[in-house]
């Protein structure tokens, strides 16, 4: 399967996988799976994201300790469920009007 | 030297904004440990599976240049909130200032007043012409 770069979708694939509160290899990890692989970008690409999104305001983080080990876990605000509704309109909008030319035209 | 420790400290030379570059160094080294603890569950030696992760991780360079690029955003928008504030704090001095000189004293608070108005008043907006007219109202 191809692999594709996400820039483009960066912030709405990020909002979507922290509707679950993760840490940035948890992120990552979701993302890869759940797209079969077609999403398998540099790991380090997350991390300026997930800290511009939470100075936005539209995500939130804290550190957690789990059985000696800690993580930094991040999980979607308010702000950024409202963001993510506006995201996922547009692209559903989007992914209509291509469908719609598509099927036109073939 | 590790590999993990390497792209640490390359990473921790180039980024800038000290405390927060702390955090998300700090971040990083965890969840290299977590992805190398999977590479190795799914049978890989530990320095292997270490390779699996620094090389998937990619640039340090790269996630130097985005992070610098966001850092310095956030800084001019601070200063840019700062300069405002500090240019309406500027202007409410001067205004404060040259009041006081001219001897005028700064305007009373108004009081809140119930008006209670009857429903059969229908109250006319007074304008400047009507004010000068002197002819009653009808």
């Amino acid at each position: 399967m191809a692999r594709e770069p996400f820039s483009g979708h960066l912030e709405l694939l990020l909002l979507s996988a922290l509707r679950t509160p993760r840490h940035g290899y948890g992120i990552i990890e979701h993302v890869r799976s759940t797209s079969g692989g077609r999403f398998d970008y540099p790991d380090g690409t997350v991390y300026p994201a997930l800290h511009r999104l939470e100075a936005e305001g539209l995500l939130r983080s804290r550190w957690n300790e789990v059985e000696g080990r800690r993580r930094r876990i991040y999980e979607i605000t308010a702000r950024g469920e409202k963001a993510l509704a506006s995201h996922r309109d547009e692209w559903t909008r989007f992914a209509h009007s291509v469908a719609a030319v598509i099927e036109q035209t073939s | 030297m590790t590999a993990t420790d390497q792209l640490l400290s390359e990473l921790a030379s180039t980024l800038d904004g000290s405390r927060n570059a702390r955090r998300l160094l700090d971040e990083i080294r965890e969840d290299i440990c977590d992805a190398v603890q999977a590479e190795r569950r799914r049978g890989l030696e530990t320095a292997a599976a270490e390779d699996v992760v620094i090389t998937r991780f990619g640039s340090p360079l790269e996630l130097a240049a985005s992070w610098n690029r966001d850092h310095a955003k956030r800084r001019r928008a601070v200063r840019r909130n700062v300069a405002l504030v500090l240019i309406a704090a500027a202007t409410a001095g001067t205004l404060g200032v040259t009041q006081y000189a001219s001897g005028k004293s700064p305007p009373a608070r108004t009081s809140c007043v119930d008006v209670r108005i009857s429903p059969r008043c229908h109250p006319v907006r007074r304008t400047p012409s009507m004010a000068t007219d002197a002819s009653p109202q009808r």
